[in-house]
């Protein structure tokens, strides 16, 4: 089943407004279940690493809630006080993070940044300046990560930290690497100007729903509508 | 001055919003590092402003109405197609952030790209940061805490502006 890219995309962003706009738990858990079976499904083993990122923030979300969280003490093993605010706040940024991670797998399994942009632009009729920019970025970032890696040498050798703490670190560490990178874009800005970037007129096709874009776009209402239902008339009432 | 944005400006945009994209993803590093050893405060006093530099780096440079907004959500967007646990959500926060960081331009009429201003395009995006911060982790953290990590949110990001102005400063004067 085919899926325009613009649509992958607008589903990527129905989810993570859904992780930051609902509060309850059953509309929460419908949802981040669903979609992290599928994007597990889709990409789980293509993004092992970000699974793992996913488990660690997870022991992050934990800690916080231990910490932060207040309420009746449920149980206490030390100086570890697990209160009932804890467990409910655990479990509903889990939830929201779980959502979250699930449009990331699905969007990145079935699509690429690349065919995104060539779709906002001839489908969406997104500005052709908008496209230009962020496929340009995106391209950068591979040359910038090896001029960063230089950077770091260099830094390690005088003696400054790899992981930069202090202002002075930042500094150090963003100025050369946007020097460098400013000098490049404006060349670049020139070539294409060069090139009749200007002047280039974008052809676009308009919007043509295949099955797998309806069956996203339902899904979509689907979800929406029965996330609404459950935040008006909740199963699990907590206090 | 035109304010119409030449094809070098969108170049120069772009370079903003991949080295942002990049340091944003990078950032995690520090933040979690400063929260291991100093908790939760020190790690938002000390790292939340890294998110909100490329708005008035790219306005300091670029000098025209948009910047700031375009700069910070582009390098949002740009964070978000990378594979990573918030996913779409960076694009939301820099969206926010960006406007908030455009006020800072609008109110001085885009007349003025100095010092003050940076700090105000580093400052303000604090506010839709922990709104959005609240919609994500209120049922973690009460109140008096989001009240206190908005303080410390902001001044975080008046001093990563600032830091932006002198870098942009620098680089702008090497060319």
């Amino acid at each position: 089943m085919k899926k325009s890219p613009s649509i992958l995309f607008v589903y990527g962003l129905f989810l993570t407004l859904m992780a930051f706009l609902l509060k309850n738990i059953d509309a929460l858990a419908l949802l981040a279940l669903l979609n992290f079976t599928i994007g597990l499904a889709l990409g789980g083993k293509k993004f092992k690493m970000l699974l793992v990122a996913f488990t660690i923030s997870l022991i992050g979300v934990l800690t916080n809630a231990l910490v932060f969280a207040g309420g009746e003490a449920l149980w206490s093993w030390g100086f570890i006080v697990v209160r009932k605010g804890a467990i409910r706040g655990f479990i509903e940024v889990s939830l929201k993070l779980t959502l979250l991670l699930s449009a990331t797998l699905i969007f990145s399994s079935l699509t690429n940044p690349r065919e995104l942009l060539k779709s906002l632009e001839s489908e969406l009729g997104v500005p052709k300046q908008l496209s230009f920019m962020v496929s340009l970025s995106l391209r950068l970032l591979r040359i910038f990560e090896k001029d960063l890696a230089e950077i770091q040498l260099i830094r390690r050798s005088r003696g400054l930290r790899a992981t930069p703490i202090t202002l002075s670190d930042w500094e150090s560490l963003l100025t050369p690497l946007l020097s460098i990178g400013l000098e490049r874009g404006r060349w670049i800005g020139i070539a294409a100007e060069l090139r009749g970037f200007s002047l280039r007129k974008v052809e676009k096709k308009g919007l043509k729903l295949q099955l797998g874009d309806v069956v996203l776009i339902t899904a979509m209402l689907a979800q929406a509508a029965i996330a609404v239902f459950l935040q008006l008339n909740p199963l699990i009432h907590c206090p | 001055m035109s304010y119409r944005y030449t094809t070098v400006d969108l170049a120069i945009l772009a370079v903003v919003a991949a080295v942002f994209g990049a340091v944003f993803t990078f950032a995690w590093t520090p933040y979690y590092a400063v929260k291991a050893i100093g908790g939760k405060f020190a790690a938002v006093l000390l790292t939340y402003g890294i998110w909100y530099m490329a708005a008035p780096l790219a306005a300091t440079l670029i000098r025209k109405p948009g910047a700031a907004l375009l700069g910070e959500t582009l390098a949002g967007l740009v964070e978000s197609l990378l594979p990573q646990v918030g996913g779409f959500s960076c694009f939301i926060y820099g969206l926010g952030q960006g406007i908030f960081s455009e006020i800072a331009y609008a109110v001085f009429r885009y007349k003025k790209y100095g010092l003050l201003q940076a700090v105000l395009a580093g400052a303000l995006p604090a506010l839709p940061s922990l709104v959005l911060d609240i919609l994500l982790w209120s049922s973690v953290y009460p109140p008096p805490v989001f009240a206190v990590l908005f303080v410390l949110a902001a001044a975080s990001g008046a001093i990563y502006g600032a830091l932006s102005y002198l870098i942009a400063s620098k680089i702008a004067v090497r060319k």
